[in-house]
């Protein structure tokens, strides 16, 4: 008996409808993620930070910062979610076949010491509002990228959507305010620094996405997700931290680095960052198959309003009133997108 | 090592270019020596985004009896493609 063309239209509809749910959480998860990020920057070490002053303590305490987190998460994300799905075989099994492992060092490449690094030291230097309503921006770039290598389909809804996240995130960002930011004599020293690591974070993360998807192409979401933070936390602790260390001082970075580690506060506020900024990855990842990369990364451009209002909740932060109007017309691009979901074919990429 | 599931799960379709998805799936299971209805599951929604993806395709559709995954459930008959077959050849062969 041929299934009938209604369950068939379920099935897909059923797909959509969790590519949709796993964004959401993503996003959630996403804006969460920036109060343990700004609590790191206030706990020991880095609230009275001895061994690097001015802007090469903010350089050194963002590299130190941006590798535990890696090595963090890879832990994490492997004993906790490749462990509670039962596939932490598949993650070794992923991880020792380079033809499939190699994508996901790529991806690790751009997501972590670009993106996570670039965002940290945007927390660092201007804030975390900032830093997450730069990296909506990554939306654009994602999407713009998966059309180049992919050939992912765009509706003109999805394209009206992307355009709405795009003019939110614009908004959000106030280039005015910006550029006066930059260019004000009395602006703190480096603060460029910080917008410099807000563009990384968007282009890092939107690169990202196109090339995890090479390897989430053959292999499950669950198991790939903590082979690439493993792949990033070898690249911090075989490359990055030594050069770091050669240049900033070997015996001040690593007596910095082991301060962070054996801090039981920093330690704790990065294990929540694993729960939430690392959680937030494994939705996405499970994003990517479902509904295209330029979807998801669109659609978890929500994380930027809440972390906005979380940001609020939790620190008082009291957002411009420019924020809130561009958060409302990303919210807006959201639901144009999510209207379009009836269109979406069975493929997210062009027939080759 | 072996390969991950759902890589071996679209290799499958090499020697079979026709499968249903209940067929890869124990195809798979049988290979791997697991049987539960969790990797079952799994397979299903491997073959799905692999659908997704563009390198199997649907070619018929039958709805479940309960025999299979659970009843009222579509059952997809899936072809590999050329995309699918480049895709082997370039990432899962040695």
């Amino acid at each position: 008996m041929v299934a009938n063309a209604e369950s068939i239209a379920k099935e897909k509809k059923n797909r959509i409808k969790w590519g949709f749910i796993w964004a959401i959480l993503c996003a959630v998860l996403w804006g969460l993620g920036y109060v343990p990020l700004t609590i790191l920057w206030g706990v020991d070490p880095f609230s009275n930070f001895v061994w690097f002053d001015g802007q090469a303590g903010y350089l050194v305490s963002g590299v130190i910062i941006a590798g535990m987190q890696a090595i963090v998460f890879a832990v994490v994300l492997l004993l906790f979610w490749a462990g509670l799905t039962g596939k932490f075989k598949e993650s070794i099994k992923t991880f020792v076949h380079f033809k499939i492992s190699k994508w996901l060092l790529v991806a690790a490449l751009f997501g972590g010491p670009c993106a996570v690094f670039g965002s940290t030291i945007a927390i660092g230097y201007i804030g975390a509002g900032f830093a997450s309503a730069i990296g909506l921006l990554s939306a654009v770039v994602g999407a713009l990228m998966a059309k180049l290598l992919y050939s992912e389909r765009f509706s003109k809804k999805t394209v009206a959507g992307i355009l709405l996240l795009l003019a939110g995130g614009f908004i959000i960002l106030n280039p005015l305010d910006m550029i006066n930011n930059i260019t004000n004599p009395a602006a703190p020293d480096g603060v460029w620094l910080g917008y410099l690591g807000g563009i990384m974070s968007a282009v890092g993360w939107g690169l990202e996405g196109c090339y995890a998807v090479r390897a989430l192409d053959t292999t499950d979401a669950d198991s790939s997700l903590p082979v690439r933070y493993t792949w990033e936390a070898l690249i911090w602790v075989a490359i990055l931290f030594p050069v770091v260390a050669v240049i900033a001082g070997f015996g001040n970075f690593y007596e910095a680095l082991f301060a962070a580690l054996t801090s039981s506060s920093f330690m704790f506020w990065m294990v929540m960052a694993a729960f939430t900024l690392g959680m937030c990855y494994a939705t996405m990842y499970k994003c990517y198959p479902l509904i295209g990369v330029g979807r998801t990364l669109s659609l978890t451009a929500m994380y930027s309003p809440i972390a906005i209002i979380v940001l609020f909740v939790f620190f008082g932060v009291v957002p411009a009133y420019w924020i809130f109007v561009g958060a409302i017309v990303a919210v807006a691009g959201m639901f144009v997108m999510y209207w379009e979901s009836d269109s979406i074919s069975d493929t997210t990429r062009e027939e080759v | 090592m072996d390969l991950p599931y759902k890589s071996q799960i679209l290799k499958l379709f090499k020697e079979d270019r026709e499968m249903w998805e209940y067929e890869a799936a124990e195809k798979l299971m049988k290979k791997n020596g697991i049987s539960s209805d969790y990797w079952k599951w799994n397979s299903r929604f491997w073959l799905m985004e692999l659908s997704v993806a563009g390198f199997i395709v649907a070619v018929d559709t039958a709805e479940d009896d309960g025999a299979h995954f659970a009843k009222g459930k579509v059952l997809s008959k899936y072809k590999l493609t050329e995309r699918g077959l480049q895709t082997i050849e370039t990432m899962l062969e040695d």
